[in-house]
């Protein structure tokens, strides 16, 4: 039961990392059990029993956050927008650090011509305005939020392979590399079975750092008006509370939830890749 | 002859021009036999060797030379072929064999993923040759499970040395396999190594800069400077009687392992550069007993039965090896 230990050990060791951890999995849960901690609809346009619309509400009673301009219940739609930023996140960073990853591998193992063309791809990836591409890309295609996860693997994983790339610069030379290429090894076998779990680490500590990328992407592209329409999710309400102008009415508690939400969860990430890093890297300390 | 290397020629491409790093080396391994080859760091002996696994780096060019192994040429080998060679006939103890294991599987895994891999073997087999093989290099089986980094530079060393085994192969190619070991662990792990051998008949090429390693466990010698064998032979008639200037120097130069004191003296200077080698021969800097005919090639001179030295001066030995004993006779060479 080392293991238990060594868990018991984090909240200790690293506060800030378990903190961020602690909030993940709060927000996790609540996008698993958003269905049945909803408690209306959340696109749903409420009337009350006299038929009228059920706006602007102070947070209370039935509302627990109030209802928007258009008498939507603002709970449902955060704890709604939580499976959708977590969803985007999680799918985005899967892909960044899988692109990422698998092309890091093959230009750090293979170099020369190769390399050279990952590379440079990399480089112009990197030189592309991050929001307007992915403007361009969600009027091109239609509206939907995996635009957002598209545009942020097209053009985040150039950051996770270069040092990926770098890594395995080094792994190629040791001895037990040399060791495998002489037991007869072929160059996939090598690439896949003995460098890619000693870069792992470093794929996941890139994952974490994306997800909070991919979710802060998907706010701004919804506040801006290219999100998805069929779905609510954090940027959406931001956008909305924005173009019903409640900032003048002073519901704060309308847009302030959502930010909040995006606050943490990005920090929340943050702070694991944070507190990881200090596990990879100790010498980075001080 | 188990392996017959002839003539080897290796390059290796620099940014000023081509390195000649072997130049022209031959030796033979007998079946059941520990060849060592020695000679100082950057003199070609790993490269020599790499060479008959065809495991080298991008840089390095195989210009010349032929290398059969029990009758196969391996030099003709297409890429596929050769493969099918590796570690079955022809295992590797690399250099710095304490990082040959992969820090991130276990070390009971690595063997099998090559009794499997390589082998053919199913699982639960290769499982239990696995147990064998550490019983083989004195490793209890439990510790098959561990991680490299649980085992200490020895272990990780008898760890090498039974993943080498793991095939049986014709012939084990240990470089350095001692170095990284302070003195006492590398006397146990060649006592190990040598009572393995012996059982096993292994045949053995045993790479190192120390020529009391070589004392210790090896049965032929060929001694390398700069890229060319300068003197081979049966252990005890080379190191007991030295041709080559440069053996006896070697010799003076490390302790050894099991035997008396005696005064240690270096050899001043460092090889030449491969670039653009010396005429001649290419020890002559550096030798006490260099004569103006030194700067032509020298000849083959043959010592005794399989044991020969290149030198001009190698019908002298004898009084040579007086005079080399001495440990002023190594002050102040390079000077000129």
């Amino acid at each position: 039961m080392r293991w238990l230990n060594t868990a018991a050990a984090i909240p200790r060791r690293d506060p800030f990392a378990f903190a961020g951890l602690l909030l993940y999995f709060v927000f996790v849960l609540i996008a698993i059990f958003a269905d049945s901690l909803i408690t209306h609809d959340p696109r749903e346009i409420l009337f009350d029993a006299n038929y009228d619309l059920v706006r602007n509400l102070a947070p209370g009673g039935d509302h627990i956050l109030g209802t928007t301009f258009s008498g939507r219940d603002i709970y449902s739609q955060l704890v709604m927008g939580t499976r959708g930023a977590l969803i985007v996140g999680v799918t985005a960073a899967v892909c960044v650090v899988t692109i990422g990853t698998v092309l890091g591998l093959i230009s750090g193992y293979f170099g020369g011509l190769t390399d050279t063309l990952l590379m440079r791809l990399a480089d112009i990836a990197l030189g592309v305005p991050f929001l307007p591409f992915v403007i361009v890309l969600a009027a091109f295609l239609n509206p939907s939020q995996w635009n957002v996860v598209i545009g942020i693997a097209l053009l985040l994983w150039p950051q996770s392979a270069r040092v990926i790339r770098a890594q395995v610069m080094s792994l190629r030379e040791r001895a037990f590399i040399e060791a495998a290429r002489v037991t007869g090894a072929g160059p996939w076998r090598i690439l896949f079975v003995h460098i890619a779990p000693n870069v792992l680490s470093l794929s996941f500590l890139y994952a974490s750092i994306a997800v909070g990328w991919a979710i802060l992407t998907e706010a701004s592209i919804s506040f801006l008006g290219f999100g998805p329409s069929n779905s609510v999710t954090w940027g959406y309400m931001l956008q909305d509370a924005y173009a019903s102008q409640a900032l003048g009415r002073g519901q704060y508690y309308w847009f302030v939830p959502p930010g909040l939400c995006i606050i943490a969860v990005v920090v929340a990430g943050f702070l694991i890749s944070r507190g990881y890093e200090e596990i990879l890297f100790p010498k980075l300390k001080d | 002859m188990l392996l017959e290397v002839r003539d080897l020629v290796i390059d290796y491409r620099a940014t000023r021009g081509r390195v000649r790093a072997v130049d022209g080396v031959s030796f033979d391994v007998p079946a059941g036999a520990v060849v060592g080859v020695v000679g100082e760091s950057g003199c070609g002996k790993t490269t020599a060797v790499r060479a008959i696994t065809r495991v080298m780096p991008s840089s390095a060019v195989f210009a010349a030379g032929s290398i059969s192994l029990d009758g196969v040429d391996l030099v003709g080998l297409s890429e596929r072929e050769m493969k099918k060679h590796l570690w079955r006939d022809i295992a590797y103890v690399p250099q710095s064999a304490m990082n040959a294991l992969d820090p991130v599987w276990r070390v009971g895994k690595q063997i099998e993923e090559v009794l499997v891999d390589r082998g053919g073997m199913n699982r639960k087999a290769a499982r239990a040759r696995a147990e064998d093989l550490f019983a083989m290099v004195g490793l209890e089986a439990k510790r098959l499970g561990d991680f490299p980094h649980q085992f200490s530079g020895g272990m990780r060393q008898r760890a090498s040395i039974a993943l080498a085994l793991a095939l049986s192969p014709k012939l084990i190619i240990a470089d350095e396999p001692v170095t990284a070991l302070d003195v006492v662990i590398q006397r146990q792990v060649l006592d190990t190594f040598a009572d393995l051998q012996k059982q096993l008949g292994l045949s053995v090429i045993l790479v190192t800069h120390d020529i009391s390693v070589v004392a210790y466990v090896c049965d032929y010698v060929v001694v390398m400077y700069a890229g060319k064998v300068v003197e081979s032979g049966p252990v005890a008639d080379v190191l007991d009687t030295p041709g080559h200037p440069y053996t006896m120097g070697l010799y003076n130069a490390f302790p050894e392992l099991a035997g008396e004191e005696r005064e240690l003296s270096p050899i001043e200077g460092s090889p030449p550069d491969l670039l653009d080698p010396p005429k001649g021969c290419r020890f002559r800097a550096r030798c006490p007993f260099a004569i103006a005919v030194c700067t032509l090639d020298p000849p083959e001179h043959i010592i005794g039965t399989g044991h020969v030295a290149y030198c001009h001066r190698a019908s002298e030995a004898q009084d040579l090896r007086e005079t080399a004993k001495r440990t002023e006779t190594w002050v102040g060479v390079t000077s000129e």
